[in-house]
């Protein structure tokens, strides 16, 4: 096994952990710290696979923006946590968070039938390699290739930021009679 | 090189987590959450496929109908 399979696999054990710990922590405001974990892993994968930009971005708008817009959705819901887990010795907590039906055998469960029938999808179907060789400066590229072939998926993505922030004006605002 | 399997198993168990969320959870803010679990697992397995299959595609929604496009028809039949 090779030093860089090595530590693919480490990241993605972080990953997957704290995706089940995103769906069985019992305090949201857990989970929403175990989603910026998750986020970070898989940007530490994708510098991994020689995306460096979407590394940066990754880091930039799903550990940056994203989590803190949900802490913000959190602190603004005003949500009455119940404490499910507390005063209890770190045996009975693991056994009630993992191993319990509830919280922690089934996620686990659902998320190894479905990736075994993805893998079985993946098997079935044949891709096409193509012989270019991966281009070793991604960004410039991906800058190119953003304002020439791609230059209308990426105005309509700003049009859906703009129908976003009218929205969010339109929800929030106070009538003035 | 990581072997492709990884980053597509990897993205298919993240999903699967994901979708029992989103699907089992009352919490709005939780499925919020984990709709963000399922994009990252696309993330993950476009990624992984642009990285060795040499396809440069800039954007992630484009690398999802291009791999669609390189699937075998058969597999649809």
């Amino acid at each position: 096994m090779s030093t860089q399979t090595l530590i693919f696999l480490i990241l993605a054990a972080i990953t997957a952990v704290s995706a089940i710990r995103v769906v069985t922590t019992g305090l949201i405001t857990h989970a929403a710290l175990f989603l910026a974990l998750g986020f970070t892993a898989v940007a530490g994968i994708f510098l991994q696979l020689n995306a460096d930009f979407l590394a940066a971005a990754q880091v930039l708008i799903y550990v940056g923006a994203i989590t803190t817009m949900i802490i913000f959705a959190i602190m603004l819901s005003d949500i009455r946590e119940i404490k499910a887990f507390e005063g209890k010795s770190t045996w009975e907590r693991f056994k009630k968070q993992w191993l319990s039906r509830q919280w922690g055998v089934w996620p686990v469960l659902v998320g190894i039938v479905f990736s075994a029938v993805m893998f079985w999808l993946y098997a079935q179907s044949a891709f096409q390699v193509s012989k270019d060789a991966p281009p070793d400066a991604t960004t410039s590229l991906i800058g190119q290739q953003l304002f020439s072939t791609y230059a209308l998926p990426f105005e309509v993505a700003s049009l859906v930021l703009l129908v976003a922030m009218i929205g969010a004006i339109i929800l929030t605002a106070k009538e003035v009679k | 090189m990581v072997p492709i399997e990884y980053p597509l198993l990897l993205g298919a168990f993240l999903f699967g987590i994901g979708l029992y969320g989103a699907l089992t959870k009352t919490n709005a803010i939780r499925i919020l959450m984990c709709v963000e679990l399922m994009l990252n697992a696309v993330r993950v397995v476009t990624t992984g496929l642009i990285t060795h299959a040499a396809l440069f595609l800039a954007l992630g929604f484009t690398a999802v109908a291009g791999i669609f496009l390189q699937l075998n028809a058969d597999f649809l039949a």
